[in-house]
């Protein structure tokens, strides 16, 4: 499996796909705790003269750890967009492109190859947000204080990461089955955001991925509210990589105008 | 020894049937020329003998291995290079190979560049390769487990002259080295150069299956070109076919072509035209090839 994970991080590295998400992730970390400490009083005042602007500026008091699950709710939706079309072909574009079809005949096995995307994307997809929430953690210190120490947010990040790799096996899934990048990354976001929108309104987030971002923006480790949203998680993760796999097996490669 | 035997294969996409029965016998050792117009279902058959695809109906049997009852194409140990091979464009030619193999960099790796001329680029990505060069890596790719058998699909179609040449080249060499080479092609000059069998596929059916050596001997015979100042009606030329000494008759729009047994048949063959009054404007004689062999089964006998 050595050769597919080298090949994986070299396309990760050449393609400018880990730049984009590191940037991506980046920007957001250190824009969230500018936005709350500087622009937005500065807006609101500009909107609002004398005694009115006071008592809004009052309400804009912010901590740094609201600051940090401010960032933590921006990386659930633009985070999941952006991670959805930078990766969206991360395996549609292999059936598309028919990039497959010479490592299959040379033998290479689809396990390790969905293993290798999944491991070296996985990686780097946990390690980014952690790096960002540290980012995040560090800047908003320095402009509100230090509130809380390092290592709840490293279980958050840690939490995010995990959340990713359920985007991920969307990915590698939708891909298969749509066969195209731009469709996979919009029905990993309908997956996403559907499992969001639905367990938030049936209040039935510890049983869905969607609960794990809510126990990170908690900033609180505790194994017991953990448990569920991360079992959970990782049984659709299993069952999305064997239908994965399974279509794979059954598919037919090479032939024209069908990809 | 059969390296592949394909018996009543049949491939359906859709409503449409790609192959209808289709039967092939390629033996080890040899280069095997499938030739076909566009369409008739060579790339669909190249890729069931490469385990990509699955048939319908039908037996396959390939390097030792029942095609029909794999669980990955890999399993066949076979080299395959598609029509269009496609690479990382982000990786070395040297990468793509190392990837490839499965293994670090070898000595076979360095053979296969050093063998395909690309060793010079091995450090350079495959996005900026010319298609040449894409095709002979492609062969170094379907060489990377050193197998016995190589199924190369239109190898040589859209490369300029001299990339022909090369490619021609290299499958010359494969077969010195003692490889089962199956190569597909509508290019019928690439198959008289290097195939020692040739098998003709049309409308996914097999026409005929012949040793290159018999269809040059068969080709051998004497073709009349005759172009008649007008047109002559079929039941003349239904009468012509039955004339001693001539093979067949192929109509085309203006004239007409005659496979005879020898040359001496052009005696009987004026003497009918001028018996019936059909004035002519050219009869030429010509040495028949391939590709007469190939519009003739494609036109109907």
């Amino acid at each position: 499996m050595r050769g597919e994970i080298i090949k994986e991080l070299r396309y990760a590295v050449r393609s400018g796909r880990l730049l984009i998400l590191f940037a991506s992730f980046l920007f957001f970390a250190l824009l969230t705790p500018v936005m709350l400490k500087v622009v937005l009083p500065m807006v609101l005042s500009g909107q609002l003269a004398g005694e009115a602007a006071q008592g809004i500026g009052g309400l804009t008091d912010m901590t740094q750890l609201d600051c940090i699950r401010n960032y933590m709710d921006d990386v659930l939706q633009i985070g999941t967009i952006i991670i959805a079309f930078t990766l969206c072909g991360l395996t549609a574009s292999e059936i598309r492109d028919h990039t497959w079809v010479l490592p299959i005949c040379a033998g290479k096995r689809f396990g390790r190859m969905l293993g290798a995307k999944l491991l070296v994307f996985g990686t780097l997809m946990t390690v980014i947000p952690v790096l960002a929430l540290l980012a995040d953690y560090g800047y908003s210190g320095l402009l509100f204080g230090f509130e809380i120490g390092v290592l709840p947010i490293l279980y958050g990040g840690v939490l995010q990461g995990i959340y990713v790799l359920f985007l991920l096996s969307c990915l590698i899934m939708w891909g298969v089955l749509m066969k195209r990048p731009i469709p996979a990354g919009f029905m990993t976001l309908a997956t996403a955001f559907g499992i969001h929108f639905v367990s938030s309104l049936l209040n039935i987030q510890s049983w869905t991925p969607s609960g794990l971002l809510a126990q990170a923006q908690k900033l609180t480790p505790s194994l017991a509210s953990l448990l569920l949203p991360l079992s959970v998680t990782i049984v659709v993760m299993v069952f999305m990589i064997t239908l994965t796999l399974s279509r794979l097996r059954r598919m037919e490669w090479n032939v024209r105008g069908t990809h | 020894m059969q390296m592949i035997s394909v018996k009543g294969l049949v491939k359906d996409f859709g409503s449409f049937r790609a192959l209808n029965g289709l039967d092939m016998q390629v033996k080890a050792g040899e280069i095997y020329g499938f030739i076909g117009q566009n369409g008739a279902g060579k790339t669909t058959t190249m890729n069931i003998l490469a385990g990509l695809s699955r048939p319908a109906q039908g037996e396959c049997n390939v390097n030792g291995r029942d095609v029909t009852k794999l669980t990955h194409p890999g399993d066949l140990n076979i080299g395959y290079l598609p029509e269009d091979p496609k690479f990382y464009p982000w990786m070395t030619a040297q990468e793509t190979l190392v990837y490839l193999s499965g293994v670090r960099k070898t000595g076979h790796i360095g053979d296969i560049l050093r063998w395909t001329g690309l060793m010079e680029a091995q450090d350079r990505r495959v996005g900026g390769f010319s298609r040449g060069m894409k095709q002979r890596l492609g062969i170094g790719a379907a060489l990377i487990r050193n197998p016995q058998l190589l199924i190369l699909d239109e190898p040589s179609s859209a490369l300029d002259p001299e990339g022909r040449s090369e490619v021609l080249h290299l499958i010359k060499e494969l077969k010195n080295m003692g490889k089962t080479i199956v190569v597909s092609t509508h290019i019928l000059d690439d198959v008289e150069r290097v195939c020692d069998t040739v098998g003709m596929i049309n409308a996914g059916k097999m026409m005929f299956e012949k040793p290159l050596a018999q269809l040059q001997k068969e080709s051998a015979q004497p073709l009349f070109d005759i172009t008649p100042v007008s047109s002559v009606r079929p039941e003349i030329l239904d009468e012509m076919k039955m004339l001693p000494g001539v093979v067949s008759l192929t109509k085309t729009a203006k004239a007409f072509t005659i496979k005879a047994v020898d040359k001496e048949v052009s005696v009987s063959v004026m003497g009918f035209l001028a018996e019936h009054g059909i004035v002519i404007e050219s009869f030429s004689l010509r040495k028949a090839r391939l590709e007469d062999l190939f519009l003739q089964e494609v036109n109907g006998k």
